[in-house]
């Protein structure tokens, strides 16, 4: 039964780094190779923030969301702009062109903090002492910062799904997800739409890396393994749609744990890529996505 | 080849995307060195038509043969291989390669005519299409009109049997069209089969000997110009009459 | 009258090699080449001659995946692997059953087709992301694999093999070996670039839709580029264990095949002479950044970001534009 929780709770975690890289694809039509290292540095944010500042954790997360949406934004207005000019160099590539850079942005971000940083993972405070276990009705233990971090992570979901199903600015993501062009014809500026994913993006996956920062510690490659279970996620969902990241997000949460404490721990990973394989070679829309037509 | 047998035979060709209906119930031949127009309101199918001709998707039902031989279920590069050439609506050309290389490919790839010749036909197509200047150039370089009028140039490397035009003169300079016109118009004239798709009724009208009309995925009309043009179901479907 | 003759004459040389376009790329690579066969006449250091056989080792990586990404335009992200995958068939086979290394590296190659073949297959109707996210899944399967197979692999610590020329001092002898397999390769890719299998593979990448419609058997050149790339890869792996006298999981991390991919980028992509500059250049670069302590992997995914944003030709991909701008206009 703890082994559902905990699936569930995870499940939460990479919801929020699942949603972000969704938005993405849905509004740009590209996947984001550089989101992990967005947790990478939420991570690093919460826990220098936290150690160096004694204020309240609430405002260090604040402040996590905070530069998660500074840095995505940044990073579509520097990165991402020949993608919507037609006649770059890059014209017809510009898939390729999105995966080069923000491959290569992976990089750099990765070694950048750790150049700065070096290779030492930094933990960063509990919402509550790490040691300390709260009982969930007669069950299950479980330790409380997990549930709090949950707590967090559920709520700023939660509201994020809101705001993109019903917000003024939802819509407008929703337009330019479903076609730019139009979108673009009814007055909508669809670059902008493009830095406001980005910044959502940017600062859900940080909040994800401040909640886990605890437990999994900030290092330079802290990212990795959240991204490959996002994009895992979003094509398992089908990329682009809301619900199905959501929905894939919880599954693998829950099917992880299932397989680590019954199958086998070392080849967790590896069994993740093979659905990611299968998935793209039998059903590439995911469970709730369109096939795109080509002629 | 025997008279009775047709070089292209569309029958009862059906396409269903999903919930919408493309195509009907087609039906229609071409002879050997005819020039047909193919006319009909937006959304009526005449692309998807195009498309299945030439191999990008299956029909739903029926079947097409070429010079006897059954193309329906074949993949686009085995049709071109039998000789069946497209020129496609918005443009496609290969940019970073030279116009040169763009008109080599095809010839290269669907083997009808010997290698020794390819080269030189190239230049002499490229010349009579005034693009010879540019023949290194890399095709991306090109402006809108030209990179067309490769397009429409690589159709006739390569011995076609029959060569689909997709709105070949839309949107371009009209000294271009007069250009492709003519060598459309001489390729006809030597014997070569065309299926034109065009929105230019008028031009259509004055080259074309016969005319098919598709009206949401159906034949509404299929005969020679004049007559076809004097029909009420062709004028309603236009709303507002076609000459 | 004489020097009105002598320039026609000229004229028509330049055009001629203005026709045969990619001869430039050739003539380029063979002349880096050159310099690099007499360069141990100035460079003695041992140090920096295996320097050069490891940046040679990547030139051929990168090469591999030039054909595969940039000609092809199917951005694989698993040139690591390939490597990888020769690593590993040659040291199996040498280490297990005592093959003779020169036949382990064949089988590497023989491996590396045969797998790059089977992910050519997975990945025929993938495209853009869904062919990267692909090619990463892939890569990650297999360096899982070999990495947990600790029977067999020896897992993170590695498998250790003979080196191909024994356990004396010089590198030179790989040296020149490398540099011999490059010049091959190199001579190789040309032709095949030069004839109609150029032409396919390149409207493959342009259009792959208007190239189905112009009779490219699009499927089958597909599949061949990977196998070719992949090929080129293993062989490039193969050489490098027998180098190196260590088989380790870490050639198949993402990261290296995020520098092969950035050498080839960073020299020019969809030129024969671009990854073959990226190399040979920027592996040096690299250790000698590392005198500085400054991480070579920052400066150059720093590179590969500027090149891609703002200079797409690359380093030699902008040189070539100079030097026929020259040719053409006289």
């Amino acid at each position: 039964m703890d082994v559902f929780i905990t699936g569930i709770i995870m499940g939460t975690f990479y919801a929020l780094m699942a949603l972000g890289l969704s938005l993405i694809f849905g509004s740009l039509k590209i996947v984001n190779f550089a989101h992990g290292e967005f947790f990478m540095i939420g991570a690093y944010a919460y826990a220098l923030i936290a150690i160096n500042l004694k204020i309240p954790l609430v405002f260090v997360l604040f402040s996590v969301v905070f530069i998660g949406i500074i840095l995505g934004v940044t990073v579509e207005r520097l990165l991402m702009r020949p993608l919507y000019q037609k006649f770059t160099e890059w014209g017809a590539m510009r898939d390729e062109y999105a995966i080069i850079i923000t491959f290569g942005l992976s990089l750099f971000l990765m070694n950048l903090a750790n150049q700065i940083f070096g290779p030492y993972p930094i933990s960063g405070p509990g919402l509550r002492p790490l040691r300390e276990r709260i009982m969930i009705g007669d069950i299950v233990m479980m330790s409380s910062h997990r549930i709090i971090a949950f707590g967090v992570g559920a709520g700023v979901l939660i509201i994020a799904i809101l705001l993109v199903r019903y917000s003024p600015w939802g819509k407008v993501i929703q337009a330019v997800s479903q076609n730019r062009f139009g979108a673009s014809i009814a007055g909508i500026n669809s670059t902008q739409v493009s830095s406001i994913v980005f910044g959502i993006s940017g600062a859900l996956a940080g909040l994800s890396g401040a909640l886990l920062c605890p437990i999994f510690s900030a290092e330079p490659f802290v990212g990795a393994l959240p991204a490959v279970k996002s994009f895992v996620i979003v094509v398992l969902g089908g990329m682009g749609s809301v619900p199905g990241s959501i929905l894939g997000a919880y599954l693998l949460g829950v099917f992880e744990q299932f397989g680590a404490v019954y199958i086998s721990y070392t080849y967790r990973d590896t069994f993740g890529f093979l659905i990611l394989i299968l998935v793209l070679l039998l059903r590439p829309q995911g469970i709730f996505g369109e096939k795109a037509r080509e002629v | 080849m025997d008279k009775d047998a047709k070089l292209l035979e569309v029958k009862g060709v059906s396409k269903r995307f999903g919930g919408l209906q493309a195509l009907r119930d087609v039906s229609f031949s071409m002879d050997e060195g005819e020039l047909i127009g193919l006319i009909g309101p937006n959304a009526s199918g005449k692309t998807t038509l195009l498309n299945i001709i030439n191999g990008y998707y299956p029909p739903s039902s029926g079947t097409i043969y070429l010079d006897r031989h059954r193309i329906d279920s074949l993949n686009p590069n085995q049709v071109a291989k039998q000789g069946v050439t497209r020129m496609f609506q918005a443009t496609r050309i290969f940019p970073r390669m030279s116009v040169l290389e763009n008109m080599l490919t095809i010839a290269y790839a669907v083997r009808r005519i010997p290698s020794r010749d390819i080269v030189q036909k190239a230049r002499k197509i490229l010349a009579r299409l005034s693009l010879d200047d540019m023949i290194h150039e890399d095709a991306g370089n090109l402006s809108g009109g030209q990179r067309k009028i490769l397009e429409f140039g690589t159709c006739f490397m390569a011995n076609p049997k029959l060569v689909l035009l997709d709105e070949p003169f839309a949107a371009i300079h009209p000294e271009l069209k007069g250009i492709l016109e003519e060598f459309m118009i001489a390729h006809y004239e030597e014997g070569g089969t065309l299926l034109l798709v065009s929105h230019d009724i008028p031009s259509v009208v004055a080259s074309c000997p016969r005319l098919i009309v598709l009206n949401v995925g159906t034949i509404i009309a299929d005969g020679p110009t004049e007559e076809v043009v004097k029909k009420d179901e062709v004028a309603e479907a236009y709303l507002g009459g076609i000459v | 009258m004489n020097t009105s003759i002598d320039l026609r004459s000229y004229w028509k040389k330049c055009r001629q090699v203005i026709e045969e376009k990619r001869a430039l790329d050739l003539i380029f690579s063979l002349m880096s080449l050159l310099v690099i066969a007499i360069l141990p006449i100035f460079l003695t250091s041992a140090y920096w001659h295996g320097v050069l056989v490891v940046a040679m080792f990547y030139a051929l990586a990168a090469i591999g995946w030039n054909l595969l990404g940039g000609y092809t335009g199917q951005f694989s992200i698993a040139p690591g692997a390939f490597c990888l995958i020769g690593m590993y068939s040659s040291a199996l086979l040498v280490h297990y059953w005592d093959w003779n290394p020169y036949l382990g590296i064949f089988m590497s190659v023989v491996s590396t087709a045969t797998i790059g073949l089977l992910l050519g297959w997975i990945c025929l109707r993938l495209r853009g992301p869904y062919l990267a996210l692909t090619t990463i899944a892939f890569a990650e399967i297999i360096r899982g694999v070999i990495r947990f197979s600790y029977d067999i692999t020896r897992g993170d610590l590695g498998l250790s093999v003979p080196k191909l020329y024994g356990s004396g001092v010089g590198h030179l002898d790989y040296y020149y070996t490398f540099l011999l397999v490059v010049v091959i390769v190199q001579i190789f890719l040309y032709f095949l670039i030069k004839s109609k299998i150029g032409l396919y593979l390149q409207s493959i990448r342009d259009d792959e839709v208007a190239a189905s419609g112009r009779g490219v058997n699009v499927v089958w050149w597909k599949t061949f580029a990977f196998a070719l790339s992949s090929l080129i890869c293993g062989l490039a792996g193969g050489l490098y264990v027998h180098f190196i006298g260590l088989a380790s999981p870490e050639m198949g991390l993402l990261m290296n095949s995020g520098l092969i991919i950035g050498m080839a980028v960073i020299g020019g992509m969809g030129t024969l002479a671009g990854p073959l500059v990226g190399g040979l250049i920027l592996h040096p670069l690299s250790e000698y950044v590392r005198e500085f302590g400054v991480q070579h992997m920052v400066v150059f995914s720093f590179l590969i970001i500027v090149v891609v944003r703002f200079w797409r030709a690359g380093l030699y991909g902008s040189l070539k534009n100079i030097l026929e701008r020259l040719i053409f206009h006289g």
